[in-house]
């Protein structure tokens, strides 16, 4: 009996505090902390990749991208996951690669190049760790290799949009044994759709730097997000991880200042766009997209909740002209765990 | 009157560079690229030596193709219609393979021959790492063609013979399934020469594609382990042996033809890029090709990707002789005018003709009623009697002995359908037999004939010596001539003169392995094996005791 209370308290909590826009520019319910516009997704075709461990569309957990996944479908986006082996399909609208964390073979970059260059749209978020198993099984963080910024995907990313990971980690250093990595900022890049009107700072955790070539090119690359100048991109965060001590290394870690964490390209050639975020984590239920109790939709970090509708919106050429307003209760102090009844309690 | 004229200039040159760079052609001129460079090291179409592709080029230009090269750092142009890739010795890379498939996927067709994963080809190991490097993840995926990381090998090859191409000679043959590309190697049972080769399957009809096998092996099995070829650091770590369970066996295909029913994409997978190299598959003896089944193979396959009608497609090579013994009559009227016709009147025969080139001798029999057995008898001396006598069956055909057994001639071959038609290897005659004496027998009855005529003889070769089939073989590789003898010994009669680049079935050799005893269509007889290249181990032979000793 205590079992079912809990849970028709919890689904009560669901109903009341999920996602507030009813219908086209409906009404939203309860307090908010937060609004903007963003633009309508209807019809758009949207895919994930899921096969190198991404984080998942159809996964509710910390680790999962269920949050994006509502808010895309709210605004009337279809989502689907790709499948490799029959690739890409020709209507799609844009793929999203939200962190792979295994290794991204040629195949996969075959068939996104050839989407791409077909005029197509990717959004990924790349981060620099991934958890992954040693020797004895235990589960460990060490530096993510699955897209490496020396490898394949990022040579014909250079290539044909001008912009590639750098492998550091960004980190602001509070002594030699102490380091932050989690970034908020309000330092937006220049006049790009993705970022005009955007008033929250963005929240980061866990992110690499990214490199990009916003020379006269077949494709205009733009900064959308930089670091604060105390912090630098660590590139020795490996030994870090073994070790336990870090100092910045003259010539070697990238100094702070401008570090950029996200970037927009459009290639002139093909009219294909793609957008690198370089934190996984910007887009997760746990972390960018945390809600506050976990079950509304309270974002702790609305900020990013508008940049990734904005990056999708741009990156699928959603016409801005049906912009509708959304608004988000405010979130509580702080974030919960998901209550989970069991019988004994 | 000057500014109009530079401004048409202007506007032609503008247009003529539209069409991009090296890659102007005409609507009706198709674009062939051939990958070079490019960090693959792929065989080139600008190398006309043994190891280059020129000849490939020439056969694709010759079917109205524009051909040019580039190299995979790029994109593929759009109006290039194929994509030629024979023989990449370095790993592909994540650029090149996204490039090669956008190129696809967009409808295009592709040529790809490559080879065994650490073949040693004289100058490195082969490290393309077709499998690793997920390029045939893709071509399982789009067009249901499975590669496998296997070497070849024939059950004689050795570790010491397939460290050196050359040695790697093996047959590979037309599937029998009817397929515009082989079609007529299978007529006319013509195989396909491979110098070391990995084979790989393919589903018929997968999803969102259909294909067919080309080529297959029967008797090499699939060699799994790594570590059995030369590297420049030593020696094989491997042994060249049959792991049962492990390695592959059966019928294994060498080449695979698919196509991508959503956008109309060709490929042609070859599983050893020497069938189309100048100085191996497409090596050339003056005018006429060494070996034609490759020649054919390569033009046909090259029609196809180039998507032209088949009547357009070239028609067999010129100067060898394309009688298939299949019972039908109907491909000698292309040689009315040369065949000797013997006039018989008799009630079971309604005609007999023949003729020879420089291999086979061949004969039609008009025949009103299905004999049970044939004797055909020659006159090797023009004395007028018969000095050897062909037995047949209408099954196989064997050679009378003097002492009234027979042996069959394994590469001798009889059909029955309409005619009866046989092809008789040269040496178990000799250039100067005459036809002498046929007899045929049917329900206890025997009805002989006299036909003394001249065989008459063409200049023509057979398109193959089908004396080669399912053994090793044994190739002269010297500058100057090379005799084959009557035995054993420097000091025994010359059966023959050969030249350089002749092959043949080795069939035994003598008690210490200083002489093989060799075979094709035309001699049969001993040579030095100091002046052969074996295609394996030639230890196991069996030890043929000769007639002097």
């Amino acid at each position: 009996m205590r079992y079912l209370k809990l849970l028709l308290v919890t689904n009560l909590i669901t109903l009341i505090a999920l996602i507030v826009i009813v219908g086209n520019g409906g009404s939203p319910i309860g307090a908010a902390n937060s609004q903007q516009e963003v633009t309508r997704l209807d019809g758009y075709q949207i895919y994930f990749t899921e096969e190198d461990r991404e984080a998942s569309p159809f996964d509710r957990s910390d680790e999962g991208l269920s949050h994006l996944a509502g808010l895309l479908r709210s605004l009337g986006a279809d989502l689907y996951a790709v499948d490799w082996r029959l690739g890409i399909p020709e209507d799609a609208d844009l793929v999203v690669m939200a962190g792979p964390i295994r290794y991204v073979g040629a195949p996969e970059i075959a068939r996104i190049w050839h989407y791409l260059n077909n005029g197509g749209s990717l959004l990924l978020l790349v981060g620099p760790l991934a958890p992954t198993t040693d020797t004895e099984g235990n589960v460990i963080i060490d530096i993510n290799r699955s897209i490496a910024p020396d490898g394949g995907f990022f040579e014909l990313a250079w290539t044909d949009y001008g912009v590639r990971t750098s492998g550091d980690v960004v980190v602001k250093l509070l002594s030699p044994a102490e380091l932050v990595t989690d970034i908020t900022t309000t330092s937006f890049g220049p006049d790009h759709p993705i970022v005009t009107g955007l008033s929250n700072p963005l929240t980061f955790f866990v992110a690499t730097s990214i490199n990009y070539d916003a020379s006269v090119q077949t494709y205009r690359t733009t900064p959308l997000v930089y670091s604060g100048a105390d912090y630098y991109g660590e590139a020795s965060f490996g030994a870090y991880l073994v070790d336990g001590t870090v100092e910045f290394d003259e010539g070697i870690d990238k100094p702070g200042d401008m570090l950029t964490l996200a970037v927009a390209s459009e290639n002139l050639t093909t009219g294909s766009r793609i957008v690198i975020i370089g934190d996984r984590d910007f887009a997760t239920n746990g972390k960018g997209l945390q809600t506050s109790p976990v079950t509304t939709a309270g974002f702790l970090y609305p900020g990013n909740v508008y940049f990734l509708l904005n990056t999708v919106a741009w990156l699928v050429r959603a016409d801005a002209s049906q912009n509708m307003e959304m608004i988000f209760p405010t979130p509580g102090p702080t974030a919960t765990s998901t209550p989970v009844p069991t019988p004994s309690s | 009157m000057s500014k109009l004229w530079l401004m048409a200039v202007l506007i032609a040159v503008l247009l003529v560079g539209a069409s991009g760079p090296g890659y102007a052609q005409t609507d009706a001129q198709p674009l062939v690229i051939f990958i070079q460079g490019s960090g693959l090291e792929p065989a080139a179409m600008t190398d006309t030596g043994p190891t280059g592709i020129s000849g490939l080029a020439q056969i694709f230009r010759n079917l109205g193709a524009k051909v040019v090269y580039s190299d995979l750092r790029t994109p593929l142009p759009e109006q290039a219609q194929v994509v030629v890739l024979v023989g990449p010795v370095r790993t592909f890379g994540v650029p090149q393979i996204a490039y090669l498939w956008m190129y696809l996927a967009n409808g295009h067709n592709l040529l790809f021959a490559f080879d065994p994963e650490g073949a040693f080809n004289g100058a490195g190991n082969v490290e393309a790492q077709v499998v690793r490097s997920g390029l045939s993840t893709l071509l399982e995926w789009d067009y249901g063609i499975a590669i496998s990381d296997a070497f070849l090998a024939e059950p004689w090859f050795s570790v010491d013979t397939i460290s050196t191409t050359l040695y790697n000679g093996m047959l590979t043959y037309p599937e029998a399934v009817q397929d515009p590309i082989v079609a007529p190697l299978a007529h006319y049972q013509v195989p396909i020469w491979a110098w070391g080769a990995r084979h790989m399957e393919i589903e018929p009809l997968s999803i969102g594609s259909k294909g067919s096998p080309l080529l297959y092996t029967e008797t090499a099995y699939g060699e799994t382990a790594q570590a059995i070829f030369r590297t420049e650091l030593g020696n094989p770590v491997d042994p060249l042996e049959l792991n049962i369970g492990t390695d592959a066996l059966g019928k294994l295909n060498v080449a695979v033809r698919a196509e991508q029913m959503g956008t109309g994409s060709r490929i042609v997978l070859v599983g050893d890029s020497e069938i189309f190299k100048n100085g191996f598959g497409l090596a050339q003896n003056g005018f006429t090709p060494f070996y034609p089944g490759n020649q054919i193979f390569a033009e046909r396959t090259a029609a196809w990707l180039l998507e032209l009608p088949e009547e357009q497609w070239p028609s067999l090579v010129p100067g060898f002789t394309w009688i298939a013994i299949d019972g039908n009559s109907s491909d000698w009227e292309q040689y009315a005018d040369s065949v000797t016709t013997v006039p018989i009147t008799d009630a079971n025969i309604k005609g007999v003709q023949t003729f020879a080139d420089r291999s086979y001798i061949y004969l039609l029999i008009e025949q009103a009623t299905i004999p049970e057995r044939v004797e055909v008898s020659f006159d090797l001396n023009a004395d007028g009697s018969s000095d050897t006598t062909l037995i047949t069956d209408l099954q196989q055909v064997s050679l009378l002995q003097p002492d009234g057994t027979e042996v069959t001639i394994a590469d001798a071959d009889v059909a029955v359908r309409d005619v009866i038609e046989l092809r008789i290897p040269m040496r178990v005659a000799s250039t100067r037999a005459r036809l002498n004496e046929m007899c045929l027998n049917r329900e206890g009855t025997t009805s002989c004939f006299e036909i003394p005529v001249e065989i008459s003889k063409l200049r023509t070769f057979a398109p193959f010596d089908f004396g080669l089939v399912h053994k090793p073989l044994v190739t002269v590789y010297t500058d100057e001539a090379v005799f084959v003898r009557s035995e054993p010994d420097i000091n025994s009669a010359e059966v023959a003169k050969v030249g350089n680049a002749t092959t043949f079935a080795a069939i035994g050799r003598d008690s210490d392995g200083g002489w093989i005893r060799v075979e094709n269509a035309r001699y049969t007889g001993w040579i030095a094996s100091s002046l052969l290249t074996p295609s394996g181990d030639m230890e196991w032979l069996p030890v043929i005791e000769s007639a002097a000793e």
